[in-house]
């Protein structure tokens, strides 16, 4: 009796399993074509996976007998998955990055080709705007070329708040003091924070000191050409950040808020906060979430006694940057498939998207692109967000550290001497 | 056909090779071969993507030793080590018992208490941030309206409560398990155990607490081993809802490998926690295997 | 054989204190899953609007459409190949090995028993980067066979760990008896003890058909196209599309967790079967 029914069971599985066998293996036969090439991207939302399979497409029927395998991958996931491949030799051909410190690391261990011979022909190197390429040039090489989108961070807020509590967007922190102090009174919380993916937090302690310091002082610190982290601009950036924290100028919570799912727009869209600190992309989420109406920009304010130019802007131009493996086995294809990437065709589907292509010369449409657009060119320097300039594990200390911060259980100083102490391990002593 | 002579409880070589085999291999293959991996690149310094690693002998074991987020990571494991075992098997036994005692007309209770597990931790993580939320939250929401806003509370953005919030919620995920698994060993005593008692006349719950409760002690065992393990190698729902922090406040050993891996680009110095973890873990199983193996002779 | 008597402990009078504490724990239980599936018919803009607490204004299936239109059956019979093949797998490897441990002397036992529930503390992420190379050594890379191999050796430990446990409760005298009958050790295995394990192979069966189905790591980083996503795997990829519609993302988490509460509430039944069978082992 058991027996007969064990019998049955493995009657019943046993063509399940070999179906299932079948069917794995079916899909392990080798494509056939001359040539392969792999793609990773990003794009996950709004048109972009179609945006790109659109210049792939293009480029297979110019070039018949070059196959491309495009994979779409998600962000945060991405970034450990290309670590991964990196590291066990089995990179794709095409994979984008945010250029800085992770793409040095990759340049360093030799698995991105030098693109210096491959822009320079037909002077292909002048469609793309100057201040894009310098993300992505190590010794004078370049590795990456910037494709997607430009994007600056910039404080978003309610102008329906704004109206109703007669406020009007600040020039100075002095004046960003007092419009928190009236949206305290009335009970909304003056900025909204995703604390928890710490990068959103990040970008006021650049900021403020970009404003109180200028970008020589980062520049100093980071090259190690006489700065330190430890110098009295870090330190006052650090308080100027904990006096706003203490103020209660973020909304309840911001440390577990995270800014995926929507957990740092919502209390925007509620009306429970009235501002946030953040990148430009910002804008495409408020028009897929149909809010855009209620929100504009102003830049990041100036600090009292502040030397930074406050033209200044936090950010990148270009990114996603795509470069090409070593392992790649056809690194020329693989250029000239980056090079539909961004074809006036696809810089027309991006513009179309609502994005600002680092193209030079380009004519956007969308009235709150053609402002930023002009607050980029108008900006005397751009500072790549720290998170991606820096080695990789530096920049992990500084965003921990800066959440501590925003905590209160770190200090001001103490930060700027663990940056340091790791900056100092990891890049040298600083040396003029 | 006649056999050789030998001893019949003895068994031949082939039937322990097809039997241990594939499980052997597997688990060689899969899991002891990457452990050694492990250990030998516990001694590098790599970055996970240079073509060379730096042997650097035990400078990062020399590290982990002063190292305190590490150290913090190995509190809050075994924070969730404790609260697991101290909710999971209590309630699940409880439950189990419950549902046991039920029989059918508990089936339906049996089948909705199992749902917690259902889900995928990727689809509970991202269920629980809106209910934690402060601001949106379910909880705080209805605190609200009960009028008991005091009692709100920031769950997974205050660094002294998040690793309670996070823990209570895996013991929520856990819990259906254990009482599946001690609702088997329940339905696993012999029925004529069940009717000399019932002849005896004793009343339920002491049949309960002198007869079932004991006779389930390996079950007990199994679970508080599987929660031992299970809670000091933690990853999923932590990373997923937290990453780790606020400010380290809910960081595990794993997450905190994790970290070091994919964030830090340091997988030598990741290699080392992950060996540290290894050995954590080994020697607290086997302590905890001593200990309750007097129990079990007692 | 004796059909199944009714015994006093199995259907005591209930007192209210139980039924009251059942139904406390069964809202602990499903109050989450049930905000989760009315979240998935709000519209994106009324819930961030109103209260969370409240229900739909609209009841709209529009979220749930948008789910099944997108790769949702690919992710689900993806998931359905792996986790039946990789169970097939896992029963029986752990359990002919349970057996080996629970009742066979060999040279060793000990030690080779504590080498694979030692197996169980091994992390996941600590062989990440090793079984990604082998993969790619081995030809699977992307594949859904790929998955195979670490799922299945994964599993063994907890499987085998608890199966030994079950077969060392059963009296040895069964095994002594039937093997001085002339039994061969096979046939003692798969007549005798794995019938009489029944109950705990389906208990860590559902364990580990349950953590199989929702695997996400693994799944994650050793395949990269799309059709070769497991169900976990799209429900993530929803959460980049809609990342600011919450209710889309709550239809998508409805519709994963549907398969494995409708496999349950099947396999539920069986399961209590089983233990009826279990009752009449004498």
């Amino acid at each position: 009796m058991k027996l007969r029914n064990r019998k049955i069971i493995l009657k019943r599985l046993a063509p399940m399993a070999a179906l299932a066998l079948a069917v794995t293996g079916m899909a392990a036969l080798p494509a056939h074509a001359e040539s392969t090439i792999t793609l990773w991207h990003i794009q996950s939302t709004g048109t972009g996976p179609k945006l790109i399979q659109d210049a792939v497409d293009r480029f297979m029927a110019d070039n018949p007998g070059v196959k491309v395998v495009v994979s779409p991958i998600a962000n945060d996931a991405y970034k450990d998955k290309i670590k991964v491949a990196l590291g066990a030799n089995s990179a794709p051909c095409i994979f984008p990055s945010w250029g800085g410190g992770p793409l040095a690391t990759y340049v360093k261990a030799g698995q991105v080709i030098d693109l210096n011979s491959y822009v320079a022909a037909n002077s292909y190197k002048a469609r793309f705007l100057p201040a894009s390429w310098s993300n992505v040039t190590f010794n004078d090489k370049i590795y990456g070329i910037p494709v997607e989108n430009s994007s600056v961070a910039v404080i978003w807020y309610s102008k329906s708040l704004f109206k109703k509590y007669n406020l009007s967007t600040p020039t100075t922190w002095t004046q960003l003091l007092k419009v928190v102090a009236v949206l305290k009174s009335k009970g909304v919380a003056p900025f909204t924070m995703g604390g928890k993916a710490k990068w959103p937090e990040i970008m006021w302690y650049d900021y403020l000191v970009d404003r109180v310091g200028g970008s020589a002082a980062f520049n100093a610190a980071a090259l190690r050409t006489g700065g330190k982290f430890t110098d009295p601009t870090f330190v006052r950036a650090g308080q100027l950040l904990q006096n706003l924290v203490k103020m209660g100028a973020f909304i309840n919570g911001y440390n577990g808020i995270d800014y995926d799912t929507a957990g740092m727009r919502a209390p925007l869209y509620a009306g429970k906060a009235a501002m946030e600190l953040m990148g430009t992309w910002e804008y495409s989420s408020f028009l897929s979430d149909k809010m855009a109406s209620d929100f504009g920009f102003f830049p990041f304010p100036t600090v009292p006694g502040g030397v930074g130019d406050p033209t200044d802007v936090l950010g990148t131009v270009g990114d996603n940057y795509y470069s090409i493996s070593s392992s790649c086995a056809d690194k020329a294809n693989a250029f000239k498939v980056i090079q539909y990437l961004i074809d006036d065709t696809s810089v027309k589907a991006r513009i179309t998207d609502g994005r600002i292509p680092p193209v030079a010369g380009v004519k956007l449409t969308d009235p709150n692109n053609v402002n930023i657009y002009n607050l980029l060119s108008k900006a005397n320097g751009v500072q790549l967000w720290w998170d991606q300039y820096l080695p990789p594990d530096l920049a992990q200390l500084h965003l921990d550290e800066t959440q501590a911060l925003f905590g209160l259980s770190e200090s001001p100083s103490g930060m700027a001497s663990k940056q340091e102490a790791l900056a100092s391990k990891l890049l040298g002593a600083s040396k003029k | 056909m006649k056999r050789k002579p030998y001893d019949p409880l003895k068994p031949r070589i082939t039937t322990l090779l097809w039997m241990l085999g594939p499980a052997v291999v597997m688990l060689a293959v899969y899991l002891i071969w990457p452990i050694f991996q492990t250990l030998k690149l516990s001694l590098y310094d790599w970055n996970g993507i240079d073509r060379k690693a730096k042997a650097i002998g035990f400078g990062n074991w020399v590290e982990l030793f002063h190292d305190h987020i590490f150290w913090l990571s190995v509190k809050n494991s075994f924070i969730l080590l404790l609260i697991s075992a101290l909710v999971e098997i209590p309630i699940g036994l409880g439950l189990a018992i419950l549902i046991f005692r039920g029989g059918k007309r508990f089936r339906i209770f049996k089948f909705g208490y199992f749902f917690p597990f259902l889900m995928s931790t990727v689809g509970i993580s991202i269920l629980f941030k809106q209910i934690f939320d402060t601001n949106f939250g379910l909880i705080n929401q209805v605190l609200g309206i009960l009028h008991l806003s005091g009692l709100e509370q920031d769950w997974l953005g205050n660094k002294h409560l998040a690793i309670y919030t996070v823990a209570l919620l895996i013991c929520w995920q856990y819990i259906p398990f254990y009482m599946l698994l001690f609702l088997a060993a329940l339905n696993g005593i012999s029925p004529d155990i069940e009717e000399a008692a019932a002849i005896d006349g004793a009343a339920s719950w002491k049949f309960t607490r002198y007869i079932q409760i004991p006779l389930i002690r390996g079950a007990m065992i199994t679970a508080l081993l599987l929660i031992v393990i299970g809670s000091l190698k933690y990853f999923d729902l932590i990373w997923v809802l937290t990453n780790g922090g606020p400010e380290f406040s809910t960081s595990v050993m794993a997450s905190y490998l994790y970290t070091l891996a994919f964030k830090n680009y340091r997988v030598g110095y990741a290699s080392t926690v992950a060996g540290a973890l290894f050995f954590i873990v080994f020697i607290t199983a086997i302590s905890i295997g001593r200990i309750t193996k007097r129990f079990r002779e007692v | 054989m004796a059909k199944k008597k009714t015994y006093g402990f199995r259907r005591p009078k209930l007192s209210p204190v139980a039924w009251v504490v059942a139904v406390i724990w069964l809202l602990v239980a499903i109050v989450p899953y049930i905000f989760m599936i009315l979240m998935g018919f709000k519209g994106s803009t009324e819930y961030i609007m109103s209260p969370v607490y409240k229900l739909p204004q609209h009841w709209s299936w529009i979220n749930f459409n948008a789910v099944l239109h997108g790769s949702y059956f690919h992710g689900l019979l993806n998931s359905l190949l792996v986790v039946v093949i990789s169970m097939f797998f896992i029963v029986m490897f752990a359990a002919s090995a349970a057996f080996a441990f629970a009742r066979l002397r060999f040279r060793g036992t000990a030690i080779l028993f504590s080498a694979v529930v030692a197996a169980l503390i091994v992390p996941i992420h600590t062989t990440l980067i090793p079984i990604y190379l082998l993969t790619n050594k081995l030809h699977v890379y992307d594949q859904l066979a790929g998955l195979i191999g670490p799922y299945v050796a994964f599993a063994i430990p907890i499987t085998v760990f608890i199966l030994t446990q079950f077969m060392r409760e059963i009296p040895k005298d069964f095994f002594e008896a039937a093997i001085v009958d002339g039994a061969s050790h096979a046939r003692v295995f798969f007549q005798i003890y794995f019938p009489l394990v029944r109950t705990a192979v389906v208990t860590v069966g559902i364990f580990n058909a349950v953590t199989l189905w929702n695997e996400f790591v693994f799944a994650y980083v050793l395949t990269s196209s799309g059709n070769k996503r497991t169900l976990p795997l799209t429900v993530f990829d929803y959460q980049g599309e809609y990342s600011s519609n919450i209710p889309a993302i709550m239809a998508a988490l409805t519709l994963a967790a549907i398969p494995l509460t409708l496999s349950y509430l099947i396999f539920q039944e069986r399961l209590v079967n089983g233990v009826m069978a279990g009752a009449i082992k004498s």
